[in-house]
């Protein structure tokens, strides 16, 4: 191999590092400062697929309608594609909250990112494919400007989506647009600073990991409070159903109350399932307390069974007995995410 | 109230209420620990999950150096949310 060859392979090399890398390290920061490692690796692969489909979908409408509309690319940088890709990468986002496989803002801010990274790396190739002569330079803003930003954007959309959206409740559907509008806001004014691409990567640089880290801060003191008083809560519920003195007590009261409206066997059920749900919020939170420190939990063989119990219990109380346990149920909001989680912990994906 | 102190076995016995108001108290004895003890939880009346954690830290931090923490005299309670979280696999209980 000449001197030659072995300087344009390792041009292409450099420019492919410069390209993906910052980003994924990027990636890799923010994982590395989840204490509670709550996101697992499935979950992050699929964010970056998805993000990677949102970046093919988002090409594929750009190119029709930068055809069909005949804007200058500046213009319909700042204006259109911003707000397709952002809506593009969100859908993830939205799914992932709707369904509760995130629950937390350090979890949603983490997959988000891994969606935007996703995306960036789709597009990167895309242009390291295309632009293969262009100098270096295109390719350090490429990698630490515009995929982080990609990166940043996405994970903004799940923030302002966790902050907006009432408390205990994941992802609320009016929480949405404002997600999208800052996400597209970001990502429109990030394009229009690429006149001066170098302040554009600057900001990126300086002000994202600011951000970051401010909602890292505030996501962990909250979920840090949900652990705490969850914990708390739940065990004292189990002292209560396990000695038997839960009649004496409001929560007593109000299943005693429910004897008015249900059949004995499904007050009982209720009896149950408020248990059981507390012992599988017991297990929950002991694994994420330990996870703290760097510790695993011992395997729990009965696990697939209780969640089994769970779903079997709730059929049998149907619609309206949940309904009645909702003042007292432990499982709303993003207790709910317990449940995803705990089901993660039973299958063969670690 | 809560007390936490060091009996001429070596054993730290834990009696009252293990909460947030006692945490930094308990968090700082245990702190100073630096090799293998029982801890004696006979007149531990309750634990909230901040004491929890601050149970769990200590252990950590003792097991880095190939030592621990023996449990002992726990109430069926305390015992079955320690099983229920998974600290079996983590403490010694007797």
């Amino acid at each position: 191999m000449s001197s030659s060859e072995l300087t344009t392979n390792g041009g292409v090399l450099l420019r492919i590092a410069l390209a993906l890398l910052p980003v994924l390290l990027f990636l890799l920061s923010l994982i590395i400062l989840d204490t509670f490692k709550l996101v697992r690796r499935h979950r992050l692969v699929g964010a970056l697929l998805a993000g990677a489909g949102a970046g093919l979908v988002s090409y594929i409408i750009n190119s029709i309608l930068i055809n069909q509309l005949g804007w200058s690319l500046i213009t319909y940088a700042t204006t259109i594609s911003p707000l397709i890709e952002e809506a593009a990468k969100g859908i993830y986002l939205v799914w992932l909250l709707r369904t509760q496989r995130a629950g937390f803002l350090i979890d949603a801010a983490i997959l988000g990112f891994g969606a935007g990274s996703g995306f960036a790396i789709v597009e990167n190739l895309y242009y390291l494919q295309n632009l293969s002569d262009a100098p270096l330079f295109v390719w350090v803003i490429r990698g630490f400007g515009t995929a982080i930003m990609h990166g940043g954007a996405t994970s903004l959309f799940a923030i302002v989506v966790w902050g907006l959206s009432p408390s205990g409740s994941a992802g609320a559907l009016r929480a949405w647009l404002p997600g999208l509008l800052v996400a597209a806001l970001v990502h429109a004014g990030f394009n229009r600073f690429l006149t001066h691409p170098v302040l554009a990567t600057v900001l990126v640089l300086v002000v994202l990991p600011i951000i970051m880290r401010v909602a890292y801060f505030i996501g962990e003191r909250r979920f840090r409070r949900w652990l705490g008083r969850g914990f708390d809560r739940d065990t004292e519920l189990l002292a209560l159903i396990r000695d038997g003195d839960v009649r004496d007590t409001p929560l007593g009261r109000y299943l005693e109350s429910l004897r008015d409206t249900f059949r004995p066997e499904t007050v009982a059920d209720l009896l149950c399932l408020l248990r059981l749900q507390a012992e599988l919020s017991i297990r929950a939170k002991g694994i994420l307390l330990l996870r703290e420190h760097g510790l695993r939990a011992a395997e729990d063989p009965e696990l697939a069974a209780k969640l089994a119990e769970v779903r079997w219990l709730e059929n049998a109380v149907g619609r309206t007995g949940l309904l009645a346990l909702r003042p007292v149920c432990r499982w709303q909001g993003a207790d709910r995410w317990q449940r995803r989680f705990l089901h993660d912990e039973t299958g063969p994906v670690r | 109230m809560f007390d936490i102190n060091r009996d001429d076995s070596g054993a730290v016995h834990l009696a009252g209420r293990l909460d947030a108001a006692s945490a930094p108290t308990a968090r700082e004895f245990l702190g100073g620990i630096d090799d293998s003890c029982r801890l004696e939880l006979s007149q531990l009346e309750y634990i909230a999950s901040v004491g929890l954690g601050i149970l769990v830290a200590a252990q950590r931090r003792l097991m880095d150096e190939g030592k621990g923490l023996l449990l002992a005299g726990m109430s069926p309670h305390l015992r079955e949310v320690f099983a229920l979280a998974g600290f079996e696999g983590v403490f010694e209980f007797e």
